[in-house]
């Protein structure tokens, strides 16, 4: 697997990672909320760390070592959304608003919970 | 490597760890402590330092992280509804005592920075390290130089360390004496409950790995104990304390450290009986196998495990013992099961 | 600039950064902190001494020269009682604010009285 197509491939696909990853950076610093900043945390650094590793596997040695580096990127595409999620939600409990906020249904079922 | 990215990465180590020093806030500083242990990771695996930068990564970004914000959620109060995101606050305008305080650490730095130069910047290689190098993979059959240092030539340091991690874990359960079962937070959503079913497992067989084949790549007891800890506090976290506690007893934990400790010691008297020293391993009778295979080094593998035991039931009894006496999950908003 | 000198200075800086950080820290979270950025410059410092340049990490079947594996060992046991250390210090932050209600060095002075 080390001819120059592959080798090729897997520099662009790492390349087009940087790129996600870098504008993932660049988003959270400059977005304005915390739910924006969540949105640029996640989903373009999830894509971007994939790319990377998608581009790592194409040029392993070995079957076994590709294999342990999609799983990697398997485990990762899993537990990053669950954190933004958990961070997210801890966020609105906590008491801060996206603002302007114009549909609230979270807001709604809890208050519903809280008159039961 | 590239001498321009190396010199890169050194930058914004000393970057994370300046501003790990001069933000206001504590979270802020805690987090940036914990990028500067995975950039500190990254610098061992440039050095050529494999089972380092694995033990750096496990121990100090993850375990060492978790436990600072357990602290902080349990002395720092934030007031609900604020978010003082935009602004970073530094200590940088500094008064009178701490530019003192300043010109006397850069005063230390020279004087340091003078003291390494005449050591020179080569290698100190010695007669004990050119003899593990050379007949380690003889003598003990493993092919992790660095576990056979740590288990079959200084496994008694070994035992001091772990000596270390039990007087840990018993000065923090004392410390932390109170009733056994408090209602302490209720866990998260029910996705990331779900969803970590499903991580879970998949973290207890990573880690079984990392014990197990410590003897072959990069890895061993404590850091495969580490992991296992933090599938612990997955479900301290994820679940609440008062789930974890009925699923994994605290009394299990106990006699899982004690019977990993005894386990060791109890391989080292092997040693004794046989008329080898303490924790002897090819000459107190260990088969030492096929150097390269599963099967080999002695005595190595069973140490890994009664390590891995240990330093796993020990630091997750450590973390239960910080958690469960939180108060009540936050001010306002009941807690409830969604 | 090689790559050890590079490193020795970096673990210079860390330290003094770490030394720093202790001796003007108002809260005790900060001189934790300080602490653990001490550990960090000193751990750097020990693998750098053993490194070779151009060496292999010290795994057999070697593919070269490898890197002096003593310091591994050594900084293996020193990171887990290092973080020993931290966590039993942050247990002890945890319990002095439970009795003094505050975390600031300034007002702790329970020892005067």
């Amino acid at each position: 697997m080390n001819g120059p197509v592959v080798r090729l491939i897997s520099f662009s696909l790492m390349t087009l990672g940087v790129f996600f990853s870098l504008a993932s950076a660049i988003g959270i610093v400059r977005f304005p909320d915390v739910y924006t900043r969540l949105h640029a945390g996640t989903k373009a650094l999830t894509g971007g760390a994939l790319f990377i590793l998608f581009g790592a596997a194409l040029q392993c040695g070995s079957w076994q070592a590709a294999a342990k580096i999609l799983l990697i990127a398997g485990f990762f595409l899993v537990t990053n959304p669950i954190a933004t999620h958990a961070i997210a939600r801890a966020c609105y409990r906590h008491g801060i608003l996206p603002e302007p906020a114009h549909l609230d249904h979270y807001g709604k079922t809890l208050k519903r919970r809280d008159l039961k | 490597m590239n001498p321009a990215l190396t010199g890169f990465i050194f930058l914004l180590l000393i970057a994370t760890a300046v501003s790990a020093c001069l933000m206001k806030d504590i979270l802020s500083s805690v987090i940036a402590l914990s990028v500067f242990g995975v950039l500190l990771s990254i610098v061992f695996s440039i050095l050529q330092a494999p089972d380092v930068a694995l033990t750096q990564a496990v121990i100090n970004s993850g375990m060492i992280t978790s436990i600072f914000l357990v602290a902080y959620s349990q002395t720092m109060k934030v007031r609900s509804g604020e978010d003082n995101t935009r602004v970073i606050k530094t200590y940088y305008p500094f008064r009178t005592d701490e530019m003192v305080i300043l010109f006397i650490c850069i005063g230390l730095g020279f004087f340091l920075w003078k003291g390494i130069v005449p050591m020179g910047f080569s290698s100190l290689s010695g007669d004990a390290a050119n003899h593990y190098i050379n007949f380690a993979g003889v003598e003990t059959g493993a092919s992790n130089i660095v576990a056979a240092v740590l288990f079959d030539y200084r496994g008694f340091d070994t035992l001091g360390e772990i000596a270390v991690i039990f007087t840990t874990v018993t000065g923090i359960s004392i410390l932390f004496e109170g009733s056994r079962y408090h209602r302490s937070s209720s866990g998260l959503s029910f996705i990331v409950r779900r969803s970590m079913a499903f991580v879970i497992p998949l973290i207890i067989l990573y880690a079984s790995s990392i014990v197990l084949m410590g003897h072959l790549s990069p890895g061993g007891g404590f850091q495969g104990g580490t992991v296992l800890a933090t599938a612990s506090i997955c479900f301290c976290v994820v679940y609440g304390s008062s789930f974890e506690a009925a699923r994994i007893h605290p009394w299990i934990k106990e006699t899982l450290e004690s019977t990993g400790c005894l386990f060791f010691a109890g391989l080292g008297l092997i040693g004794l009986c046989t008329g080898a020293g303490f924790l002897a391993n090819g000459a107190a009778g260990f088969p030492l196998g096929t150097q390269g295979t599963f099967i080999s080094g002695g005595s190595i593998p069973l140490l890994n495990m009664a390590v891995g035991m240990k330093v796993g039931a020990g630091l997750s009894s450590l973390f239960y013992s910080m958690v469960k006496i939180l108060e009540a999950p936050f001010e306002g908003i009941p807690g409830e099961v969604e | 600039m090689t790559m050890s000198s590079m490193s020795f200075a970096a673990a210079i800086i860390i330290f003094c950064t770490g030394f720093f950080t202790l001796l003007t820290g108002r809260n005790l979270f900060r001189m934790v902190i300080g602490i653990s950025l001490m550990e960090g410059a000193l751990l750097l410092f020990i693998i750098t001494v053993g490194y070779v340049p151009g060496g292999v990490p010290p795994l057999l079947p070697l593919k070269g020269l490898p890197v002096n594996p003593l310091p591994h060992a050594f900084t293996l046991t020193t990171i887990v009682i290092g973080a020993s250390h931290i966590a039993l210090a942050l247990a002890f932050v945890v319990r002095i604010h439970s009795s003094y209600k505050t975390l600031d060095v300034e007002k702790i002075r329970g020892l005067r009285e």
